[in-house]
């Protein structure tokens, strides 16, 4: 049951890939600029362990970087590192509660926006300050937005499965 | 106990993942062919989903664009009726023009210029960040596109191909950071480069502050262009400002062809 629940929560993953090359990059000409990949892989690191979650922002950042990316593995690398931040903060006790999750994606987007835009200046590429500034502001607020939609469905089969367990003992 | 196995556990796994990370975005650096070929290959294997997600997503979008276009519509036509009534005054102008260049061309015993061979394509991945301006298309060295070839649509140049797998390319718009052409101003025949920004705007750059520069001049492609067609229409000038720490003028470009509403293109393989 674990199994198949982490083999759909990887679907999922996969679903958000497609959806962020094809969709996501059209919602920038409105300026919603959101990362549904990233709070995908926190959303399984929160769910299914920060192990998981790190092999899955690695291939999931691997496949975001070939299809998209100018720069090959650097989404990689920083998909994997927001899961093993997220693994120790809620390592540390913080409860899975709402708020949590509310600070872990506005902080790691944050975090990644300032990583990212550090290491692609460093490779010489051109940086908008402008446009650096903004996403700071709207970034994070999409992308709560998305684990709104995200995560529920994340959870879904934990809820499920948990239910399942209950039944079960009820009847023994 | 079991939380500093578990700890434990996560460290080891991100430092291999760190390493692993170095080594690609190395080797990645130095272009290799077996990266070359997962790219292509991964390009592939996502075509035909990617290009289903997008046309359906691109219904969506082409709606919102609609009632943002309703809000627009008085100031377009104003546009539009201006530009109509110019035009119609260079229409018998250039008539003349031609008939006096087809009977030059005659007497010299030159051919005229023969069109190019194309490739017809649909748009099927639509991306941009604050790092690129990129889309897909549906053909790929199967069908002859390769790699620096022109893509165009019915308004002028889109973008280059950068990428091309067998069955689908990637093409970098022209309003991409990393975008870099060399242009011709049609008017004053001065040579510049149009290149993309981060905001996504286009400049016509190294126009010296003393060149006569004017807005509305057209730009077209130069004859340089090792894989680029020359005289492919670009854009036109729609603002010129001047910077005293610049010994050259800022001057940004407007393209013709609208890259948000783009569906169909032509890829030019000669």
């Amino acid at each position: 049951m674990k199994f198949f629940q982490k083999m759909l929560h990887l679907a999922l993953l996969l679903i958000c890939i497609i959806l962020q090359v094809t969709f996501v990059g059209y919602l920038n000409i409105f300026h919603i600029s959101l990362d549904l990949v990233m709070v995908a892989v926190l959303g399984i690191t929160v769910y299914d362990g920060d192990v998981y979650g790190i092999i899955a922002g690695f291939f999931a950042g691997l496949i975001l970087d070939i299809m998209t990316g100018q720069i090959i593995g650097i989404n990689a690398l920083l998909f994997a590192l927001n899961a093993f931040a997220a693994g120790l903060i809620l390592r540390v006790g913080f409860e899975k509660k709402l708020l949590v999750n509310v600070v872990l994606i506005f902080s790691i987007t944050e975090i990644n926006l300032l990583l990212l835009t550090g290491s692609y200046y460093l490779f010489n590429f051109k940086v908008s300050f402008n446009t650096l500034g903004f996403e700071f502001l709207t970034n994070p607020f999409f992308n709560i937005l998305a684990m709104f939609v995200i995560f529920p469905v994340l959870r879904a089969g934990r809820k499920r499965k948990e239910e399942i367990g209950f039944i079960y003992k009820d009847k023994a | 106990m079991a939380f500093e196995r578990k700890n434990v556990k996560s460290i080891i796994v991100i430092a291999v993942i760190i390493v692993l990370c170095i080594v690609i975005i190395t080797v990645s650096f130095r272009d290799s062919e077996v990266f070359n070929k997962t790219i292509s290959a991964t390009l592939d294997i996502f075509k035909p989903v990617q290009e289903k997600t997008f046309v359906f997503f691109q219904k969506t979008t082409g709606f919102f664009f609609n009632i943002s276009d309703y809000f627009k519509l008085n100031d377009k036509v104003k546009n539009l009726e201006n530009e109509n009534s110019q035009l119609l005054n260079k229409y018998s102008e250039s008539i003349n023009l031609k008939t006096e260049n087809d009977q030059l061309r005659g007497l010299l015993g030159m051919s005229l210029r023969s069109g190019h061979n194309t490739q017809a394509v649909r748009v099927i991945g639509y991306y941009e960040s604050g790092w690129q301006s990129r889309i897909v298309i549906n053909s790929g060295k199967s069908d002859g596109v390769l790699e620096g070839m022109a893509v165009v649509n019915e308004k002028g140049l889109i973008g280059i191909v950068i990428l091309a797998s067998n069955n689908s390319s990637e093409v970098r718009l022209l309003n991409d950071p990393q975008s870099s052409i060399g242009a011709r101003i049609l008017s004053s025949r001065k040579l510049g480069l149009v290149e993309g920004s981060p905001d996504k705007k286009i400049y016509l750059n190294y126009i010296d502050q003393n060149e006569d520069i004017f807005k509305g001049d057209v730009l077209i492609t130069t004859e340089f262009g090792e894989n680029m067609p020359a005289e492919i229409l670009i854009g036109r000038i729609k603002k010129i400002s001047i910077s005293s720490n610049s010994p050259y003028k800022l001057i940004e470009v407007e393209t013709f062809a609208d890259y948000k509403r783009l569906e169909y293109a032509l890829v030019i393989k000669e």
